[in-house]
């Protein structure tokens, strides 16, 4: 109880400032270029901000990252064991998500009424779309994001240096010619087929998805790397 | 306090001796506190263990005394005990390796009887 | 039961048989030294019992305890040789953190025993030097009550009189409050007198287990002329042998067997470290 306590503050206590300064960067940018936009150049009308969503993916990804190389180690030489390791670093991820969500779904809609930005969920779902669904819809989105991260950096410790730059050559090669490759080569009914699958599965309304559909594969996506990071975190040792 | 890791004699033997000795020539002396256990292990940089050992074995001899919670005491009359060891301790330990000696070098009884009336006599040269 | 008990404990790194079977018991209360040469498979067998590391094969229990399991884990404090403190912390935030982690952690002595050592406590981990590291590292386990602690290689890179304040340190803290502490090392002769049970260990096996008075006691070097020395070391455990000139030098373990008055045998004590050398190299050469 103690250690598991113990893990959860220090979690908090060493990633919360990278939080607070990741948000004063990104807002000091987003105000620094909206003087610019608006006082220096003149432009009134238009969204200058697309996608803020992807740099909190970023973040976290980076968090994600992070939080496997120096914390693990500092827990082990301090006899924390890798269940409550594991569990700390889940708590972690999931606050970041939920605070970050939560920052995001409130600024971003403030700002799209003045169409300074635009949430993303805007752009995929229109305008209708529930600020509380926007909510959960990022959250699970994050959450995907940093444990898929997390679960890859342990991949990559376990295989080691050089084979983890193989596998992450072999995965950029396959996503960047591998993909489109095979997308050209699939007949004209097959690409829309894919398109269409895509697009339901975002839950795009159009496309006729479902809306929680979405929520569905986010919340899987989570689950099935928070079992692999745990499976691979079980096993890894410290050298 | 010098101990010899090397010497035959067991660290703790050499324990009990130095605190003998001190006992013997007045150091330490009779009803004081004796060291600590521990206080001897952190200064020599011994086990515990070994230096309690080798107090105990002065206790067993009746040269310190253990006080219940107030650690160990030279016990009243141990100069005189030691006394008594020595002496019989005395010719095991140094007439017969003298003897010995010379025999090895092929000293009569009455060659080492002389030396040791020339020493009475002139003192150490 | 109050022990580490490891049984028939195999670890192989690739081709390499880092740990080849360990079956070992320490029991509680005692300080071990563990001796072996470099790469004999010392750190290998802490990082299995800090549950660092995994074992390919066999089983260990802290207490009766699983390695691995938290009641384990909360029993055992490990220094290693790596650094795995977080580099940015500074001395006094780790100290807050093992005060944290651990209930037996004691601030204000760790504060105390790093005035001792000079340590500053205000400097971060990464800016200290590879000596004043390991100095920092001591004094987090120093100023821990648990009840078994676990050093590897303590001293390396630490200067005399540091060297010296942490041996005391160690026996004051280990006379106060007892516990169970093992020395993984390969400066024999600097914690010889300190150990009350030697744990020997090469190639990954452990070479003998014995209380270190009775190894000083039963380890002893007879010289003499070569026949001499050979009808004497008939049916005795010989550990080693050297020559010099004509004279014949024979280390042996066990009982010293009385010779006859003027025999030209002359007996001396042997060293932890010498018994040590002549047994690892005995077995080099048989391996």
């Amino acid at each position: 109880m103690k250690k598991r306590n113990a893990a959860i503050l220090y979690e908090f206590r060493v990633s919360f400032p990278y939080l607070l300064l990741f948000y004063a960067i990104q807002y000091g940018v987003v105000a620094a270029l909206w003087l610019l936009a608006r006082g220096v150049m003149g432009l009134s009308e238009g969204r200058l901000f697309g996608t803020l969503e992807l740099c909190s993916m970023i973040f976290l990804a980076v968090a994600g990252a992070q939080g496997f190389t120096e914390d693990f180690k500092m827990l082990m030489q301090n006899g924390v064991p890798r269940g409550t390791i594991f569990l700390a670093n889940l708590a972690l991820f999931a606050s970041f998500s939920a605070v970050m969500a939560l920052i995001d779904t409130v600024v971003l809609r403030a700002l799209g009424q003045n169409s300074v930005a635009e949430p993303l969920t805007w752009a995929l779902y229109g305008r209708e779309f529930p600020s509380a669904a926007n909510w959960l819809w990022l959250f699970l989105l994050y959450c995907s994001v940093s444990m898929s991260f997390y679960a890859a950096t342990l991949a990559c410790h376990k295989i080691g240096r050089v084979w983890s730059f193989c596998a992450g050559g072999v995965l950029l090669a396959l996503l960047l010619i591998g993909l489109p490759v095979t997308v050209g080569m699939l007949p004209a009914e097959g690409r829309e087929r894919l398109a269409l699958f895509f697009l339901r599965l975002f839950g795009i309304p159009a496309a006729g998805g479902s809306p929680l559909a979405p929520f569905a594969l986010f919340l899987g996506l989570s689950l099935l790397w928070s079992a692999c990071a745990f499976g691979l975190l079980r096993r890894t040792e410290l050298r | 306090m010098q101990l010899d890791l090397l010497s035959e004699k067991p660290i703790f033997q050499q324990i009990a001796g130095q605190i003998e000795d001190a006992v013997f020539t007045g150091g330490l002396a009779e009803g004081s506190r004796a060291p600590s256990t521990n206080e001897l292990a952190a200064l020599l940089g011994i086990n515990p263990h070994t230096v309690l050992k080798g107090m105990n074995l002065l206790v067993e001899e009746g040269i310190l005394e253990k006080k219940r919670g107030m650690g160990m005491y030279v016990a009243q009359g141990a100069v005189e005990a030691i006394r008594r060891k020595r002496q019989a301790q005395f010719y095991r330990q140094y007439v017969r390796p003298l003897l010995e000696e010379a025999a090895k070098l092929n000293m009569s009884r009455a060659d080492v009887a002389a030396l040791l009336e020339k020493e009475e006599k002139h003192g150490s040269d | 039961m109050e022990a580490i008990e490891l049984k028939n404990v195999t670890k192989r790194y690739g081709g390499v048989t880092a740990l080849d079977g360990v079956s070992l018991t320490l029991e509680a209360g005692k300080i071990y030294g563990l001796l072996g040469r470099n790469g004999a498979g010392k750190s290998t067998l802490l990082g299995v019992l800090s549950n660092r590391i995994f074992a390919d094969g066999g089983t260990a229990f802290i207490n009766g305890n699983p390695v691995g399991s938290s009641a384990a884990q909360d029993l055992l404090f490990c220094v290693g040789e790596a650094n795995y403190y977080r580099p940015a912390c500074r001395v006094k935030d780790l100290f807050f953190w093992a005060g944290k982690f651990y209930a037996g952690f004691d601030e204000t002595l760790a504060e105390e025993i790093a005035g001792k050592f000079r340590l500053d406590v205000n400097r971060r981990f990464k800016s200290l030097s590879t000596g004043y590291r390991s100095i920092c590292k001591l004094t987090l386990a120093l100023a821990l009550r648990i009840p078994y602690l676990v050093f590897d290689e303590p001293v390396l890179g630490l200067d005399a009189n540091s060297r010296e304040l942490f041996y005391t340190l160690l026996l004051g803290s280990y006379a106060k409050n007892g516990g169970t502490v093992v020395l993984a090392t390969h400066l024999i002769e600097e914690v010889a007198s300190l150990l009350e049970e030697v744990v020997l260990i090469d190639h990954g096996k452990i070479l003998l287990q014995r209380s270190a008075e009775s190894l000083r006691e039963s380890g002893y070097c007879v010289a003499g002329p070569e026949q001499e020395v050979d009808r004497y070391c008939a049916g005795k455990h010989v550990v080693g042998e050297d020559r010099l000139g004509g004279l014949k030098l024979a280390y042996c373990l066990g009982g010293r067997e009385p010779v006859p008055a003027g025999s030209p045998l002359q007996f001396s004590q042997m060293s932890l470290q010498k018994l040590f050398v002549k047994l690892t190299e005995r077995e080099a050469e048989n391996g």
